[in-house]
């Protein structure tokens, strides 16, 4: 790829060429070592029509992160936040979506995102070796699987009213594993974006749906 | 068996091929430049909270997630051109009450050959490679009551060639050097067009 050169030779990256540095190490630590932890992103996919929503606005708190082996917290917390944020606006599951801190109107809700699993692990795919010395590589020229990428996340969201009771509670997990071929945009460009969403949706979904139904609840 | 004398030889002629490998960025120029600059401020200056997010970030259309390392690098540009322009009595954290919040959405649409790439790699650099980032920058700026003041989107482009020979504008067009000079361009002409509108 060609933008690996500014990664390699400057001492501060170029936005797609860090990716590709990152992507390169990954795949030299993966072959050393086994398996190694990718660093998430915060990125979503583009936000899908909410399919139950209330006339209401939300505030979105500062995201936590609270998984232990998650590294540059902060950034992923703020960068989190703010993706969540457009994403909950965008589908359109309340009036109004803002962040934390401001002048919340008696009617509007706080919700709050917390990832106790936050996670995005490569190993290689046990027919890699094997199959790749008994081929010649041909194995790996025809797109046979070299990696197994793992998501797993787990997220907690508490709604709360302006007077900060809580309101609704729910929580989900969403585990991911695909093959990655030579082949494969994820090859590179490792990313738990479609897992990440996912699981924002179905925790919006939730306690959106309790929301509208009027009931406290907790569901999982 | 290759001889000791040899070996070495073909050695440092690999070493100088690497190192001299070169690589340059150049801007698409979409994006005028912001004059005056800075923009005469207020006498009652506002302070602002800063908080960005990657958009849209994707490598031949395929979605990838903006790392941490991204991030943080693009933040801080844009914070640096936001405590440079004067127009603020404060930059502040995301989390710290202001005036004014700039909710800042970065999107990299990036573009390039793999063949071709792969080719640069093999022929030691002699035959070209290209790729190009379309960047996007759309912020909204919001009041403490959440209610949008305006929202500016501003674009431009960079495109990284990489050639033997470009190590002789290497210096002129550093990679990371042309990187930073694109945010500090799409932030002032944000910021620009938010005085412009009397928002800040």
């Amino acid at each position: 790829m060609t933008r690996s050169a500014a990664s390699v030779w400057g001492g501060e990256t170029v936005p797609v060429s860090e990716s590709l540095a990152r992507a390169v190490t990954l795949s030299a630590l993966c072959a050393a070592v086994g398996c190694v932890s990718v660093p998430t992103g915060t990125s979503l996919e583009a936000a899908q029509l909410a399919t139950v929503s209330v006339p209401r606005g939300a505030w979105l708190a500062p995201t936590l992160i609270t998984d232990p082996s998650a590294k540059e917290v902060v950034e992923l917390q703020r960068s989190l936040t703010l993706a969540i944020a457009s994403y909950t606006s965008d589908a359109k599951y309340f009036s109004r979506v803002n962040l934390l801190p401001g002048n919340l109107r008696p009617e509007e809700v706080v919700l709050r995102f917390g990832f106790d699993r936050y996670q995005l692990r490569r190993e290689p795919h046990p027919a890699y070796f094997p199959a790749a010395i008994l081929t010649l590589t041909l194995y790996i020229w025809f797109g046979g699987p070299i990696y197994r990428d793992k998501a797993n996340l787990s997220a907690e969201l508490r709604v709360q009213d302006a007077a900060g009771q809580e309101l609704v509670r729910v929580s989900d997990s969403f585990q991911d594993e695909r093959d990655v071929g030579f082949f494969s945009p994820d090859y590179v460009f490792p990313s738990t974006i479609k897992a990440r969403t996912n699981l924002i949706r179905s925790l919006l979904d939730k306690a959106v749906g309790e929301l509208a139904r009027g009931a406290p609840a907790t569901t999982h | 068996m290759i001889p000791a004398r040899i070996a070495s030889s073909l050695a440092v002629c690999a070493l100088l091929v690497f190192a001299a490998s070169g690589c340059a960025s150049f801007r698409g120029g979409e994006l005028a430049e912001t004059t005056p600059w800075p923009p005469v401020a207020s006498p009652t200056k506002k302070s602002v909270s800063l908080v960005l997010a990657g958009g849209t970030v994707s490598v031949n259309g395929n979605p990838t997630d903006a790392s941490p390392m991204m991030l943080q690098q693009w933040r801080e540009k844009v914070e640096k051109t936001y405590a440079d322009s004067s127009l603020f009595s404060a930059v502040l954290p995301e989390s710290a009450p202001a005036d004014v919040r700039a909710e800042v959405h970065v999107s990299d649409i990036g573009e390039g050959s793999m063949g071709l790439a792969f080719l640069c790699g093999f022929t030691m650099f002699i035959i070209p490679a290209t790729a190009i980032d379309h960047f996007t920058m759309k912020t909204d700026f919001k009041n403490a009551n959440g209610d949008v003041l305006a929202t500016i989107e501003k674009s431009d482009s960079s495109r990284l060639w990489m050639q033997l020979f470009l190590v002789f504008v290497m210096p002129f067009n550093w990679p990371p050097s042309v990187g930073e000079e694109l945010f500090r361009d799409l932030s002032r002409a944000t910021l620009a067009d938010a005085h412009g509108k009397n928002i800040l």
